[in-house]
Protein backbone atom coordinates (compact mmCIF):
# COMPACT_ATOMS: atom_id res chain seq x y z
CA UNK A 1 0.00 0.00 0.00
CA UNK A 2 1.38 3.25 -0.83
CA UNK A 3 2.04 5.68 1.59
CA UNK A 4 0.46 9.70 0.89
CA UNK A 5 3.29 11.95 2.02
CA UNK A 6 2.50 16.00 2.35
CA UNK A 7 5.99 18.30 2.08
CA UNK A 8 6.64 21.23 3.90
CA UNK A 9 9.22 23.23 3.10
CA UNK A 10 10.40 26.79 2.01
CA UNK A 11 12.83 25.56 -0.10
CA UNK A 12 11.42 24.87 -3.84
CA UNK A 13 14.92 23.15 -4.85
CA UNK A 14 14.75 20.87 -1.48
CA UNK A 15 10.85 20.21 -2.32
CA UNK A 16 11.75 18.98 -5.96
CA UNK A 17 14.52 17.08 -4.61
CA UNK A 18 12.36 15.12 -2.33
CA UNK A 19 9.74 14.87 -4.55
CA UNK A 20 12.03 13.43 -7.63
CA UNK A 21 13.68 10.95 -4.95
CA UNK A 22 11.05 9.46 -3.23
CA UNK A 23 10.27 5.59 -4.40
CA UNK A 24 6.57 5.24 -6.19
CA UNK A 25 5.10 4.02 -3.17
CA UNK A 26 5.50 7.06 -1.61
CA UNK A 27 2.97 9.04 -3.39
CA UNK A 28 3.51 13.17 -2.46
CA UNK A 29 -0.30 14.37 -2.23
CA UNK A 30 0.39 18.09 -1.55
CA UNK A 31 2.75 20.64 -0.80
CA UNK A 32 3.17 24.09 0.87
CA UNK A 33 6.15 26.77 1.69
CA UNK A 34 4.66 28.44 4.91
CA UNK A 35 3.07 28.02 8.33
CA UNK A 36 -0.38 29.00 7.17
CA UNK A 37 -1.02 27.45 4.22
CA UNK A 38 0.57 24.21 5.50
CA UNK A 39 -1.75 24.01 8.21
CA UNK A 40 -4.90 24.18 5.86
CA UNK A 41 -3.95 21.93 2.97
CA UNK A 42 -2.61 19.40 5.37
CA UNK A 43 -6.09 19.46 7.36
CA UNK A 44 -7.80 19.37 4.03
CA UNK A 45 -5.57 16.41 2.52
CA UNK A 46 -4.75 14.45 5.01
CA UNK A 47 -1.93 12.56 4.56
CA UNK A 48 -0.30 9.69 6.56
CA UNK A 49 3.17 11.71 6.77
CA UNK A 50 4.09 15.22 6.47
CA UNK A 51 7.89 15.92 5.74
CA UNK A 52 8.24 18.98 7.82
CA UNK A 53 11.15 21.71 7.55
CA UNK A 54 12.06 22.71 11.22
CA UNK A 55 12.66 26.35 10.69
CA UNK A 56 9.31 27.61 8.30
CA UNK A 57 8.38 31.36 7.50
CA UNK A 58 4.95 32.42 9.50
CA UNK A 59 5.48 30.32 12.90
CA UNK A 60 8.16 27.32 12.40
CA UNK A 61 7.72 23.47 12.31
CA UNK A 62 6.22 23.39 15.80
CA UNK A 63 3.79 25.39 15.08
CA UNK A 64 2.12 23.74 12.42
CA UNK A 65 2.69 20.04 14.52
CA UNK A 66 0.89 21.79 17.07
CA UNK A 67 -1.95 22.99 14.42
CA UNK A 68 -2.34 20.08 13.09
CA UNK A 69 -2.29 18.09 16.08
CA UNK A 70 -4.95 19.53 17.41
CA UNK A 71 -7.47 19.02 14.57
CA UNK A 72 -6.07 15.70 13.91
CA UNK A 73 -4.20 13.36 15.78
CA UNK A 74 -3.94 10.56 12.82
CA UNK A 75 -1.48 12.79 10.39
CA UNK A 76 2.24 11.59 11.29
CA UNK A 77 5.10 14.09 11.25
CA UNK A 78 9.21 13.86 10.30
CA UNK A 79 10.78 16.62 10.87
CA UNK A 80 13.79 17.67 9.10
CA UNK A 81 16.18 20.61 8.81
CA UNK A 82 20.02 21.63 8.47
CA UNK A 83 19.26 23.57 11.51
CA UNK A 84 21.85 23.23 13.84
CA UNK A 85 19.85 25.16 16.94
CA UNK A 86 18.98 22.22 18.97
CA UNK A 87 15.25 24.02 20.81
CA UNK A 88 13.70 24.32 17.64
CA UNK A 89 14.17 20.41 16.96
CA UNK A 90 13.45 19.82 20.48
CA UNK A 91 10.23 21.71 19.69
CA UNK A 92 8.77 20.19 16.69
CA UNK A 93 9.67 16.60 18.55
CA UNK A 94 7.73 18.01 21.70
CA UNK A 95 4.99 19.20 19.64
CA UNK A 96 3.97 15.72 18.29
CA UNK A 97 6.67 14.89 15.55
CA UNK A 98 7.66 11.50 15.54
CA UNK A 99 11.40 11.90 14.41
CA UNK A 100 13.88 14.40 13.11
CA UNK A 101 16.44 13.61 10.12
CA UNK A 102 19.21 15.92 8.95
CA UNK A 103 18.03 17.28 5.42
CA UNK A 104 21.44 15.60 4.00
CA UNK A 105 20.22 12.21 4.71
CA UNK A 106 20.04 10.06 1.60
CA UNK A 107 17.30 9.29 -0.45
CA UNK A 108 16.97 5.88 0.53
CA UNK A 109 17.39 6.39 4.19
CA UNK A 110 14.76 9.18 4.10
CA UNK A 111 12.24 6.75 2.41
CA UNK A 112 13.09 4.20 5.13
CA UNK A 113 12.51 6.99 7.45
CA UNK A 114 8.96 8.22 6.20
CA UNK A 115 7.86 4.40 5.96
CA UNK A 116 9.12 3.77 9.80
CA UNK A 117 7.14 6.90 11.12
CA UNK A 118 3.78 6.31 9.10
CA UNK A 119 4.16 2.42 10.75
CA UNK A 120 4.02 3.95 14.08
CA UNK A 121 8.05 3.92 14.87
CA UNK A 122 10.05 6.85 16.09
CA UNK A 123 12.89 7.75 13.94
CA UNK A 124 15.82 9.32 15.72
CA UNK A 125 19.00 10.35 13.97
CA UNK A 126 22.18 10.59 15.63
CA UNK A 127 21.61 14.24 15.70
CA UNK A 128 18.63 13.97 17.40
CA UNK A 129 19.87 11.38 19.95
CA UNK A 130 22.46 13.62 21.04
CA UNK A 131 20.40 16.50 21.63
CA UNK A 132 17.87 14.15 23.57
CA UNK A 133 20.77 13.30 25.84
CA UNK A 134 21.65 16.66 25.79
CA UNK A 135 18.46 17.78 27.20
CA UNK A 136 17.54 15.22 29.85
CA UNK A 137 21.42 15.01 30.99
CA UNK A 138 21.28 19.17 31.90
CA UNK A 139 17.92 18.92 33.81
CA UNK A 140 19.25 18.92 37.58
CA UNK A 141 18.01 15.32 39.50
CA UNK A 142 15.75 17.52 42.24
CA UNK A 143 13.05 19.12 39.37
CA UNK A 144 12.97 15.50 37.64
CA UNK A 145 9.48 14.06 38.38
CA UNK A 146 10.70 10.19 38.12
CA UNK A 147 7.65 9.00 36.20
CA UNK A 148 8.65 10.97 32.90
CA UNK A 149 11.81 13.02 33.12
CA UNK A 150 14.41 10.62 33.65
CA UNK A 151 15.48 8.05 31.05
CA UNK A 152 16.43 4.65 31.71
CA UNK A 153 19.66 3.25 31.86
CA UNK A 154 18.75 1.48 28.89
CA UNK A 155 17.40 4.12 26.90
CA UNK A 156 20.37 5.66 27.27
CA UNK A 157 22.53 3.72 26.04
CA UNK A 158 19.91 3.23 23.01
CA UNK A 159 20.30 7.04 22.49
CA UNK A 160 24.21 7.00 22.72
CA UNK A 161 24.33 4.25 20.00
CA UNK A 162 22.11 5.87 17.74
CA UNK A 163 24.63 8.72 18.09
CA UNK A 164 27.15 6.86 17.17
CA UNK A 165 25.85 6.19 13.86
CA UNK A 166 24.78 2.54 15.10
CA UNK A 167 21.41 1.42 13.26
CA UNK A 168 18.77 -0.34 15.21
CA UNK A 169 19.69 -3.48 14.01
CA UNK A 170 23.34 -2.48 15.05
CA UNK A 171 21.87 -1.72 18.32
CA UNK A 172 19.96 -4.88 18.90
CA UNK A 173 22.64 -6.61 18.42
CA UNK A 174 25.06 -4.82 20.59
CA UNK A 175 22.95 -4.85 23.61
CA UNK A 176 21.66 -8.60 22.92
CA UNK A 177 17.85 -7.39 22.47
CA UNK A 178 15.37 -7.21 19.83
CA UNK A 179 15.20 -4.90 17.33
CA UNK A 180 11.17 -4.57 18.68
CA UNK A 181 12.43 -3.69 21.86
CA UNK A 182 15.03 -0.98 20.35
CA UNK A 183 12.06 0.58 18.74
CA UNK A 184 9.79 0.36 21.98
CA UNK A 185 12.77 1.89 23.73
CA UNK A 186 12.85 5.00 21.12
CA UNK A 187 9.40 5.21 21.02
CA UNK A 188 9.38 5.54 24.97
CA UNK A 189 11.99 8.48 24.98
CA UNK A 190 10.20 10.30 22.08
CA UNK A 191 6.85 10.01 24.72
CA UNK A 192 8.79 10.89 27.36
CA UNK A 193 10.09 14.11 25.85
CA UNK A 194 7.12 15.02 24.50
CA UNK A 195 5.41 15.08 28.52
CA UNK A 196 8.30 16.35 30.47
CA UNK A 197 7.85 19.22 31.98
CA UNK A 198 7.98 22.10 29.92
CA UNK A 199 9.97 24.58 32.30
CA UNK A 200 12.88 21.79 32.74
CA UNK A 201 13.70 21.99 28.84
CA UNK A 202 12.64 25.59 28.33
CA UNK A 203 15.43 25.72 31.16
CA UNK A 204 17.74 23.66 28.88
CA UNK A 205 17.68 25.72 26.22
CA UNK A 206 18.24 28.67 28.11
CA UNK A 207 21.39 27.65 29.71
CA UNK A 208 22.81 26.23 25.94
CA UNK A 209 22.59 30.23 25.13
CA UNK A 210 19.17 30.05 23.08
CA UNK B 1 18.66 36.03 12.94
CA UNK B 2 20.72 35.66 15.36
CA UNK B 3 23.74 38.52 14.27
CA UNK B 4 21.06 41.13 13.52
CA UNK B 5 19.05 40.40 17.06
CA UNK B 6 22.33 40.87 18.92
CA UNK B 7 22.66 44.14 17.13
CA UNK B 8 19.27 45.42 17.90
CA UNK B 9 19.57 44.31 21.37
CA UNK B 10 22.88 46.34 21.77
CA UNK B 11 21.46 49.08 20.09
CA UNK B 12 18.32 49.34 22.04
CA UNK B 13 21.07 49.63 25.38
CA UNK B 14 22.42 52.65 23.79
CA UNK B 15 18.95 54.68 24.82
CA UNK B 16 19.89 57.65 23.31
CA UNK B 17 15.94 59.14 23.98
CA UNK B 18 16.77 58.35 27.32
CA UNK B 19 20.38 60.05 28.19
CA UNK B 20 18.20 62.96 26.72
CA UNK B 21 15.15 62.56 29.35
CA UNK B 22 18.31 62.11 32.26
CA UNK B 23 20.00 65.26 31.32
CA UNK B 24 16.73 67.52 31.91
CA UNK B 25 15.87 65.62 34.46
CA UNK B 26 19.29 66.75 35.91
CA UNK B 27 18.74 70.05 34.68
CA UNK B 28 15.51 70.17 37.01
CA UNK B 29 17.00 69.17 39.67
CA UNK B 30 19.79 72.10 39.60
CA UNK B 31 17.13 74.79 38.71
CA UNK B 32 15.13 72.94 41.91
CA UNK B 33 18.35 73.91 44.30
CA UNK B 34 18.99 76.78 42.57
CA UNK B 35 15.57 78.19 43.36
CA UNK B 36 15.80 76.91 46.73
CA UNK B 37 18.82 78.80 47.26
CA UNK B 38 18.12 82.07 45.77
CA UNK B 39 14.82 82.18 48.35
CA UNK B 40 16.70 81.70 51.32
CA UNK B 41 19.74 84.04 50.79
CA UNK B 42 17.13 86.81 49.88
CA UNK B 43 15.07 85.69 53.05
CA UNK B 44 18.12 86.06 55.25
CA UNK B 45 19.06 89.39 53.63
CA UNK B 46 16.04 90.30 54.36
CA UNK B 47 16.11 89.26 58.18
CA UNK B 48 19.33 91.24 58.53
CA UNK B 49 18.48 94.38 57.20
CA UNK B 50 16.03 94.20 60.03
CA UNK B 51 12.06 96.02 60.41
CA UNK B 52 10.03 92.74 59.82
CA UNK B 53 7.13 92.35 62.22
CA UNK B 54 7.05 88.52 61.96
CA UNK B 55 10.78 87.61 61.04
CA UNK B 56 9.70 83.71 62.45
CA UNK B 57 7.54 83.75 59.19
CA UNK B 58 10.62 84.53 57.31
CA UNK B 59 12.39 82.11 59.10
CA UNK B 60 9.88 79.48 58.16
CA UNK B 61 9.88 80.13 54.53
CA UNK B 62 13.71 79.50 55.20
CA UNK B 63 13.29 76.36 57.44
CA UNK B 64 11.05 74.59 54.56
CA UNK B 65 13.73 75.59 51.80
CA UNK B 66 16.28 73.93 53.84
CA UNK B 67 14.33 70.74 54.64
CA UNK B 68 13.01 70.28 51.25
CA UNK B 69 17.00 70.87 49.56
CA UNK B 70 18.18 68.47 51.73
CA UNK B 71 15.40 66.13 51.02
CA UNK B 72 15.33 66.19 47.40
CA UNK B 73 19.40 66.08 47.39
CA UNK B 74 19.43 62.93 49.63
CA UNK B 75 16.71 61.68 47.10
CA UNK B 76 17.30 62.30 43.85
CA UNK B 77 21.51 62.90 43.90
CA UNK B 78 21.64 59.19 42.45
CA UNK B 79 18.58 59.00 40.97
CA UNK B 80 17.18 61.96 39.12
CA UNK B 81 13.90 59.99 37.70
CA UNK B 82 12.49 61.40 40.80
CA UNK B 83 13.38 65.25 40.13
CA UNK B 84 10.44 65.75 38.07
CA UNK B 85 8.13 63.22 39.31
CA UNK B 86 4.48 64.41 40.45
CA UNK B 87 5.20 64.73 44.48
CA UNK B 88 8.42 66.96 44.05
CA UNK B 89 6.77 69.12 41.43
CA UNK B 90 3.30 69.43 43.98
CA UNK B 91 6.00 69.85 47.08
CA UNK B 92 7.28 72.65 44.74
CA UNK B 93 3.98 74.21 43.89
CA UNK B 94 2.69 74.30 47.45
CA UNK B 95 6.26 75.71 48.69
CA UNK B 96 6.36 78.47 46.06
CA UNK B 97 2.51 79.35 47.17
CA UNK B 98 3.56 79.81 50.24
CA UNK B 99 6.79 81.95 49.77
CA UNK B 100 4.27 84.24 46.98
CA UNK B 101 2.22 84.56 50.13
CA UNK B 102 4.99 84.75 52.59
CA UNK B 103 5.80 88.70 52.30
CA UNK B 104 1.89 89.41 53.38
CA UNK B 105 2.45 86.95 56.34
CA UNK B 106 5.53 88.29 57.56
CA UNK B 107 4.59 92.00 57.85
CA UNK B 108 6.60 93.31 54.98
CA UNK B 109 4.48 93.02 51.31
CA UNK B 110 7.13 94.68 49.22
CA UNK B 111 9.49 92.39 50.16
CA UNK B 112 10.23 90.10 47.36
CA UNK B 113 12.21 87.53 49.19
CA UNK B 114 10.99 84.26 47.48
CA UNK B 115 13.37 85.39 44.39
CA UNK B 116 13.44 83.24 41.48
CA UNK B 117 11.94 79.81 43.31
CA UNK B 118 8.36 80.50 41.43
CA UNK B 119 9.61 80.88 38.39
CA UNK B 120 12.16 78.17 38.57
CA UNK B 121 9.05 75.83 39.82
CA UNK B 122 7.28 76.26 36.86
CA UNK B 123 10.35 75.51 34.95
CA UNK B 124 10.87 72.25 36.69
CA UNK B 125 7.38 71.18 35.54
CA UNK B 126 7.32 71.86 32.31
CA UNK B 127 10.29 69.72 31.67
CA UNK B 128 8.03 67.21 33.33
CA UNK B 129 5.97 67.89 30.43
CA UNK B 130 4.40 71.01 28.53
CA UNK B 131 0.60 70.26 30.44
CA UNK B 132 2.25 70.27 34.01
CA UNK B 133 4.53 73.40 32.80
CA UNK B 134 1.04 75.34 32.00
CA UNK B 135 -0.53 73.91 35.05
CA UNK B 136 1.74 75.07 37.96
CA UNK B 137 2.25 78.47 35.55
CA UNK B 138 -1.40 79.15 35.67
CA UNK B 139 -1.57 78.44 40.05
CA UNK B 140 0.96 80.40 40.71
CA UNK B 141 0.09 83.31 38.12
CA UNK B 142 -3.86 82.79 40.55
CA UNK B 143 -1.79 83.19 43.70
CA UNK B 144 0.23 85.84 42.68
CA UNK B 145 -2.73 88.07 41.64
CA UNK B 146 -5.07 86.89 44.83
CA UNK B 147 -2.29 87.96 47.41
CA UNK B 148 -3.33 91.11 47.01
CA UNK B 149 -1.90 94.03 44.70
CA UNK B 150 0.91 95.63 46.54
CA UNK B 151 2.20 96.49 42.84
CA UNK B 152 0.28 95.57 40.08
CA UNK B 153 3.05 96.38 38.02
CA UNK B 154 4.84 94.00 39.61
CA UNK B 155 2.82 91.16 39.82
CA UNK B 156 1.60 91.22 36.36
CA UNK B 157 5.00 91.12 35.14
CA UNK B 158 5.45 88.02 37.62
CA UNK B 159 2.52 86.44 35.86
CA UNK B 160 3.84 87.09 32.68
CA UNK B 161 7.27 85.38 33.26
CA UNK B 162 5.43 82.55 34.86
CA UNK B 163 3.53 81.87 31.57
CA UNK B 164 6.46 83.36 29.20
CA UNK B 165 8.94 80.59 30.77
CA UNK B 166 6.06 77.85 30.39
CA UNK B 167 5.48 78.20 26.20
CA UNK B 168 9.07 78.99 25.69
CA UNK B 169 10.64 76.21 27.41
CA UNK B 170 8.09 73.81 26.39
CA UNK B 171 8.71 74.70 23.04
CA UNK B 172 12.57 74.80 23.22
CA UNK B 173 12.34 71.04 24.85
CA UNK B 174 9.79 69.98 22.13
CA UNK B 175 12.21 70.80 19.66
CA UNK B 176 15.08 69.35 21.25
CA UNK B 177 12.95 65.65 21.64
CA UNK B 178 12.46 65.54 18.53
CA UNK B 179 15.94 66.32 17.13
CA UNK B 180 16.98 63.84 19.17
CA UNK B 181 14.61 60.53 18.12
CA UNK B 182 15.28 62.23 14.36
CA UNK B 183 19.34 61.44 15.20
CA UNK B 184 18.61 58.28 16.92
CA UNK B 185 16.58 57.03 13.67
CA UNK B 186 19.29 58.13 11.63
CA UNK B 187 21.56 56.49 13.89
CA UNK B 188 19.77 53.52 13.64
CA UNK B 189 19.09 53.62 10.03
CA UNK B 190 23.30 53.66 9.70
CA UNK B 191 23.25 50.90 12.52
CA UNK B 192 21.20 48.43 9.89
CA UNK B 193 22.95 49.85 6.70
CA UNK B 194 26.72 49.08 8.00
CA UNK B 195 24.77 45.65 9.09
CA UNK B 196 23.86 45.07 5.53
CA UNK B 197 27.14 45.83 4.21
CA UNK B 198 28.83 43.36 6.61
CA UNK B 199 26.24 40.67 5.81
CA UNK B 200 26.85 41.28 1.95
CA UNK B 201 30.99 41.67 2.91
CA UNK B 202 30.59 38.28 4.62
CA UNK B 203 28.80 36.84 2.07
CA UNK B 204 30.51 37.40 -0.59
CA UNK B 205 34.25 36.57 1.25
CA UNK B 206 32.97 32.91 1.91
CA UNK B 207 29.09 32.30 0.23
CA UNK B 208 29.95 33.32 -3.59
CA UNK B 209 33.79 32.35 -3.14
CA UNK B 210 32.53 28.86 -2.23
CA UNK B 211 29.79 29.20 -5.10
CA UNK B 212 32.83 29.92 -7.66
CA UNK B 213 34.67 27.54 -6.22
CA UNK B 214 31.86 24.41 -6.88
CA UNK B 215 31.07 25.91 -10.11
CA UNK B 216 34.85 25.52 -11.05
CA UNK B 217 34.79 22.13 -9.96
CA UNK B 218 31.42 21.14 -11.15
CA UNK B 219 33.07 17.32 -12.63
CA UNK B 220 34.51 16.29 -9.15
CA UNK B 221 31.71 16.08 -7.09
CA UNK B 222 33.62 14.89 -4.30
CA UNK B 223 35.53 18.31 -3.76
CA UNK B 224 32.11 19.69 -4.59
CA UNK B 225 30.41 18.27 -1.38
CA UNK B 226 33.26 18.99 0.72
CA UNK B 227 33.12 22.51 -0.37
CA UNK B 228 29.51 22.75 0.23
CA UNK B 229 29.45 21.08 3.96
CA UNK B 230 32.67 23.40 4.78
CA UNK B 231 30.74 26.29 3.35
CA UNK B 232 27.87 24.96 5.15
CA UNK B 233 29.51 24.97 8.41
CA UNK B 234 31.24 28.11 8.15
CA UNK B 235 27.97 29.93 7.31
CA UNK B 236 25.97 28.70 10.53
CA UNK B 237 28.75 28.91 12.82
CA UNK B 238 28.34 32.49 11.34
CA UNK B 239 24.78 32.88 11.80
CA UNK B 240 24.13 31.20 15.10
CA UNK B 241 27.58 32.01 16.94
CA UNK B 242 27.44 35.28 18.94
CA UNK B 243 30.50 37.80 17.69
CA UNK B 244 33.88 37.01 19.04
CA UNK B 245 32.89 34.32 21.20
CA UNK B 246 35.70 32.10 20.43
CA UNK B 247 36.28 30.18 23.87
CA UNK B 248 37.88 26.50 23.03
CA UNK B 249 35.84 24.24 24.52
CA UNK B 250 36.19 20.64 23.53
CA UNK B 251 33.09 20.55 21.52
CA UNK B 252 34.43 23.43 19.78
CA UNK B 253 38.00 21.89 19.35
CA UNK B 254 36.45 18.73 18.12
CA UNK B 255 34.14 20.45 15.83
CA UNK B 256 37.99 22.55 13.97
CA UNK B 257 38.81 18.60 14.37
CA UNK B 258 36.04 17.09 11.98
CA UNK B 259 36.27 20.50 10.08
CA UNK B 260 39.98 19.93 8.97
CA UNK B 261 39.87 16.42 8.37
CA UNK B 262 36.45 16.41 6.36
CA UNK B 263 38.07 19.05 4.19
CA UNK B 264 41.89 17.32 3.78
CA UNK B 265 39.97 13.80 3.21
CA UNK B 266 37.09 14.29 1.27
CA UNK B 267 34.70 12.46 4.01
CA UNK B 268 31.49 13.29 5.50
CA UNK B 269 31.95 13.51 9.24
CA UNK B 270 28.48 12.90 11.39
CA UNK B 271 29.46 14.69 14.35
CA UNK B 272 27.02 14.50 17.67
CA UNK B 273 28.18 16.32 20.36
CA UNK B 274 27.07 15.72 24.04
CA UNK B 275 27.64 18.31 26.73
CA UNK B 276 30.74 20.70 26.61
CA UNK B 277 33.09 21.78 28.91
CA UNK B 278 36.27 23.33 28.95
CA UNK B 279 39.52 21.75 27.20
CA UNK B 280 41.72 20.28 29.68
CA UNK B 281 45.18 18.53 29.38
CA UNK B 282 43.43 15.21 29.01
CA UNK B 283 41.10 16.63 26.93
CA UNK B 284 43.34 17.90 24.56
CA UNK B 285 45.43 14.36 24.28
CA UNK B 286 41.71 12.96 23.68
CA UNK B 287 41.24 15.17 20.98
CA UNK B 288 44.48 14.29 19.39
CA UNK B 289 44.11 10.64 19.47
CA UNK B 290 40.32 11.41 18.06
CA UNK B 291 42.16 13.09 15.03
CA UNK B 292 44.86 10.67 14.62
CA UNK B 293 41.23 8.11 14.37
CA UNK B 294 39.26 10.89 12.43
CA UNK B 295 42.22 10.19 9.64
CA UNK B 296 42.63 6.52 10.43
CA UNK B 297 39.26 6.18 9.23
CA UNK B 298 39.20 8.55 6.39
CA UNK B 299 42.33 7.06 4.82
CA UNK B 300 42.31 3.42 5.52
CA UNK B 301 38.51 2.20 5.68
CA UNK B 302 37.44 3.34 2.27
CA UNK B 303 33.98 4.65 4.04
CA UNK B 304 32.39 7.84 2.86
CA UNK B 305 30.70 8.55 6.32
CA UNK B 306 32.14 8.88 9.75
CA UNK B 307 30.39 8.98 12.61
CA UNK B 308 31.50 10.73 15.53
CA UNK B 309 30.18 11.04 18.56
CA UNK B 310 31.67 13.05 21.89
CA UNK B 311 30.21 12.91 25.90
CA UNK B 312 31.54 15.62 27.38
CA UNK B 313 31.19 14.85 31.40
CA UNK B 314 33.26 13.55 34.09
CA UNK B 315 34.49 11.02 32.13
CA UNK B 316 34.77 12.21 28.23
CA UNK B 317 33.91 9.41 25.51
CA UNK B 318 34.69 9.94 22.04
CA UNK B 319 33.82 7.34 19.18
CA UNK B 320 34.70 7.44 16.07
CA UNK B 321 33.00 4.67 14.40
CA UNK B 322 33.19 3.66 10.22
CA UNK B 323 31.19 1.29 8.32
CA UNK B 324 34.40 0.62 6.03
CA UNK B 325 36.37 -2.17 5.13
CA UNK B 326 37.86 -2.92 8.66
CA UNK B 327 40.67 -4.59 9.85
CA UNK B 328 41.42 -7.50 12.27
CA UNK B 329 43.02 -6.06 15.45
CA UNK B 330 44.81 -8.94 16.47
CA UNK B 331 46.64 -8.95 13.24
CA UNK B 332 48.07 -5.88 13.57
CA UNK B 333 51.77 -5.55 14.09
CA UNK B 334 52.76 -3.46 17.51
CA UNK B 335 54.68 -1.62 14.96
CA UNK B 336 52.16 0.07 13.73
CA UNK B 337 52.27 3.73 14.47
CA UNK B 338 49.13 5.51 14.22
CA UNK B 339 47.12 3.07 16.69
CA UNK B 340 49.92 2.40 18.92
CA UNK B 341 51.39 5.80 19.74
CA UNK B 342 49.25 8.47 19.05
CA UNK B 343 45.60 6.93 20.08
CA UNK B 344 47.09 4.17 22.54
CA UNK B 345 50.49 6.06 24.16
CA UNK B 346 48.85 8.94 24.44
CA UNK B 347 45.33 8.20 26.22
CA UNK B 348 47.75 6.37 28.73
CA UNK B 349 50.57 8.97 29.48
CA UNK B 350 46.88 11.06 31.26
CA UNK B 351 45.63 7.82 32.80
CA UNK B 352 42.50 7.51 29.69
CA UNK B 353 41.74 4.05 27.45
CA UNK B 354 41.45 3.26 24.27
CA UNK B 355 39.52 0.24 22.82
CA UNK B 356 39.67 -0.87 18.95
CA UNK B 357 36.88 -3.15 17.33
CA UNK B 358 36.99 -4.14 13.74
CA UNK B 359 35.92 -6.62 11.79
CA UNK B 360 36.99 -7.07 8.44
CA UNK B 361 34.12 -6.23 5.80
CA UNK B 362 32.20 -4.81 8.88
CA UNK B 363 33.68 -1.64 9.73
CA UNK B 364 35.58 -0.48 12.61
CA UNK B 365 35.09 1.80 15.99
CA UNK B 366 37.78 3.43 17.63
CA UNK B 367 36.25 4.17 21.67
CA UNK B 368 38.18 6.82 23.43
CA UNK B 369 38.14 8.01 26.96
CA UNK B 370 39.94 9.93 29.77
CA UNK B 371 38.69 11.10 33.17
CA UNK B 372 38.31 15.18 33.71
Amino acid sequence: MSIRVFLVDDHDLFRAGVRTALPEDLVVVGEASEAGPAIELIVERRPDVVLLDVHLPGGGGSAVVRAVRELDQEITFLALSASDAPEDVVAVIRGGARGYVTKNIAPHELAAAIRKVAAGDAVFSPRLAGFVLDAFASVSAKDIDPELDLLSGREREVLQLIARGYTYKEIAEELFISVKTVESHVSAVLRKLQLSNRHELARWAHDRGF
Amino acid sequence: MGAMGLFLDRLGKFGQVEDLELTFRRIAFGARLFGLAWMAVLAIVTLAQGGVPRPWVVLAAVAAAAIWLMVSAATQRSDFSLATSRASILVDLVLAAAALWAPRWAGVPTALFYGGFPLLTVAVATVRSRRAGWLVAALLSVVTLARGAFDLVVSVSQVITNLATAALLSWVLEVLRRSEATSQEAQAARVRAEERSAVAAHLHDSVLQTLALIQRSAADPGEVGTLARRQERELRSWLYSPDGKQDRSVAAELRATVDEVETDHRVEVELVVVGDGPLTASRQSLMAAGREALVNAAKHSGAGKISAYLEVGDTTRLFVRDRGVGFDPAAVGPDRHGLADSITGRLAKVGGRAEVRSEVGAGTEIRLEVEG
